[in-house]
């Protein structure tokens, strides 16, 4: 199912298929959240923002805005 | 030879663990990010070394990427470029190595963190790696030490046939040239790194993480955190405090009898020595304090009190980041303020530095005391709580809701268009590792004492002329009025008096007259006056001054100031002077006004305009001076 990253709730998976803002996208692929590997939601703040997630060994935060940006397919 | 790395690599404590403590912090020319420079020495050779911004990537975003990025590029044939890997996670450790790799430069590749890869039972290839790369791969353990005297073989030998990692670049697109490296890091680190089961650390890390970013106990563990920070800061420094305070007052005696009476004596004890006592009766509770910041980053906690409060700091213009300056900011503004660097939002950095010093620091607290136990008797107490306590604890809370309010307004005020955001590593947890921790505390006592202790000095010097010093005519009448009592009476007492005579009739005391009338709506006279102006060299000469005016030889009693003060009488209503309004009013005062110089000057330095401290010292001004207007008037 194709959705944006901030439609996961905790625990859940995707992979990450495009990310609109190139910028960004840039700034993922240099964290280690490379374009179709896996990418989950480890954790939501507690006021619903930002989120951790997680791709391999990378553990970062981002936020719900940047979150909307990144289009992944979900796995169930 | 340059350092460069990923965030959160360990590289600091390599470059601490090479250096030592021979090592500068400075800024590199034309922007305000740290420049860390120091030397070893190799069989007799030094080797100068320079400790780059932390980095991802060479495609800049921010501005310490950028200083990496261009150093990196200008580094010459002799210049060797270390980048430190975290081993246990290679991938994306590599990227930014590839990259240096392809500019053609001579680089070394440190493992990091061997102790964590093998206590995840993992395991990494490094001949295979060295080969596959083309460049020496150096295992390293800078916990232990272990791995740094190869290191520095590596770098009095060095070889590489290293060639180009990607071919030309196909397509001018960052992206895609990224894309290609991965693709091939992929390839070297599935031949190079044999994995034995699961991550146990980041497990770990994932199940502290549960309770420490909890929705209810997250904050509750930092708040009881902040709390027990604060009790031991409050507790065990006041033992050093006093050893210091002691110390320079004796110093100040021996000095003020050995040498022979006159201007320059007086300039030494007065001006100098108790300028310098005044900076140096700091060091044991920010030293405590920074300690205790310093490990709750090393150990990776900080990144998730940030990650708990940006959607809270956001609301007030500031970001997660802003949590360590305005922690930092209860000890001393100044090291608070030029840590408000890993903050990349230009805005968001701007409005942190600009509300930072509304924090009360350390130098506020001789003067809260001193106050507080002019109204409010030591035994009072509401239930179990002390009320000296409680209204301190109030003064702080005022500081901080203050901060918060007035970022809201600049966030209002100050108009950006640069993107916001808050991508934050959250490092595995780890112990500190102590040498390091022990270097940075030492780095950041330095700023303290010398680039806040300068301006101090400075201004210490200035205002001890302005209130020694006064048009002379009425100078000489004091002191032929009293040169003709001692004669007869060489009192202490009449000393005093003479003091606070000629503190009114000095530069200072006509300052404080000329603004009477300003202020006497606050319920201050032209003492409070002087001692405002006193104040600007830092806070707590605030207690000094009112020694000084209140005729009291005893500089270090507090209580008899404390007696003086109570006893003072308001001349116009002949009540007491220091009534709860006059009293309330003044604390508040202290809590919002900008009364230090080295903040100012660190404020300057960082925002490279004027323009932010002159906004820094007026609008801290008003909302001190409205808000000590309105509480007078509530209390009287």
């Amino acid at each position: 199912m194709e959705v944006t990253l901030d439609n996961l709730k905790e625990k859940e998976k995707g992979i990450i298929r495009q990310i609109k803002d190139e910028n960004l996208a840039l700034q993922m692929l240099t964290m280690g959240f490379i374009l179709g590997e896996e990418i989950s939601v480890e954790r939501i703040a507690p006021l619903k923002d930002p989120i951790l997630i997680t791709s391999g060994t990378n553990y970062i935060s981002i936020r719900k805005s940047d979150a909307q940006k990144i289009e992944i397919s979900k796995i169930n | 030879m340059l350092l460069v790395g990923n965030p959160n690599t360990g590289k600091s404590s390599l470059f601490n663990a090479l250096t030592g403590l021979n090592q500068k912090v400075g800024n590199f020319p034309g922007v305000t990010v740290d420049k860390k420079s120091g030397s070893f020495s190799i069989k007799n050779n030094k080797v100068k070394i320079i400790d780059l911004p932390g980095t991802y990537s060479l495609s800049a975003n921010s501005e310490d990427e950028k200083v990496t990025q261009e150093y990196v590029e200008k580094a010459t044939g002799d210049e060797i470029i270390v980048v430190v890997a975290d081993a246990t996670n290679l991938k994306r450790n590599l990227l930014l190595l590839t990259q240096i790799i392809d500019l053609g430069k001579k680089v070394v590749l440190v493992l990091n963190m061997m102790d964590l890869l093998q206590r995840n039972n993992h395991e990494i290839k490094v001949q295979k790696l060295s080969m596959l790369l083309g460049i020496p791969v150096i295992p390293l353990n800078s916990r232990i030490g272990k791995g740094i005297e190869e290191l520095k073989y590596a770098i009095a030998n060095y070889q590489s046939k290293s060639t180009k990692f990607i071919e030309q670049k196909t397509s001018s697109n960052v992206i895609d040239e990224t894309m290609l490296r991965y693709n091939k890091i992929n390839q070297i680190v599935n031949e190079c790194l044999i994995v034995n089961g699961e991550d146990k650390l980041a497990i770990l890390t994932r199940k502290i993480d549960n309770i420490l970013t909890h929705k209810v106990y997250g904050y509750l563990i930092f708040l009881t955190l902040l709390f027990l920070i604060f009790q031991a800061i409050f507790s065990w420094a006041s033992y050093p405090m006093e050893l210091i305070e002691n110390g320079f007052l004796f110093l100040g005696e021996k000095l003020g009898n050995a040498l022979p009476d006159g201007m320059l004596n007086d300039l030494i004890v007065n001006g100098i020595i108790a300028g310098l006592g005044g900076i140096v009766v700091f060091v044991p509770q920010i030293t405590m304090l920074f300690a205790f910041i310093i490990i709750l980053e090393d150990t990776g906690y900080m990144a998730r009190v940030s990650f708990l409060m940006d959607r809270i700091l956001r609301s007030f213009g500031l970001n997660g980041k802003s949590i360590i300056p305005l922690l930092s900011s209860t000890a001393c503004a100044v090291p608070a303020i030029m840590g408000a660097r890993t903050i990349s939002n230009v805005k968001e950095r701007l409005i942190t530095i600009m509300v930072a010093p509304l924090i009360s620091c350390s130098a506020r607290i001789p003067v809260y005391t001193l106050l507080i136990a002019l109204v409010i008797p030591k035994e009072s107490s509401w239930g179990i709580f002390n009320v000296q306590g409680v209204l301190m604890m109030g003064l702080y809370l005022i500081g901080f809701v203050a901060a918060l309010l007035s970022a809201w307004v600049m966030k209002m005020l100050i108009k950006s268009k640069e993107k916001s955001s808050f991508m934050l590593e959250m490092p595995i947890y780890r112990m500190p590792r102590w040498k390091s921790v022990g270097i940075e505390i030492i780095g950041k006592v330095k700023v303290f004492l010398f680039d806040a202790g300068k301006i101090i000095i400075a201004i210490s010097i200035i205002l001890w002329g302005l209130s020694s010093y006064g048009p002379s005519d009425e100078f000489e009448k004091i002191e032929v009025k009293y040169a003709n009592i001692e004669q007869s009476d060489n009192s202490e007492e009449l000393q005093s008096q003479e003091a606070s005579e000629k503190l009114e009739a000095s530069y200072a005391g006509i300052i404080g007259k000329t603004i009477e009338p300003v202020i006497k709506p606050l319920g201050f006279d032209w003492k409070i006056g002087i001692s405002l102006v006193t104040s600007f060299a830092a806070r707590e000469v605030f207690v000094g001054t009112m020694a000084t005016l209140y005729s009291v030889g005893d500089e270090d009693n507090t209580t008899t100031i404390r007696q003086k003060m109570m006893q003072a009488k308001n001349p116009n209503t002949g009540g007491k002077l220091y009534t709860k309004a006059t009293t309330y009013s003044l604390l508040i005062f202290y809590a919002f006004a900008m009364q230090c110089m080295a903040t100012l000057a660190v404020v300057y330095r960082e925002t490279n305009s004027i323009k932010w401290p002159i906004i820094q010292v007026v609008y801290m001004g008003l909302l001190a001076y409205f808000s000590s207007l309105i509480v007078y008037t509530i209390f009287s």
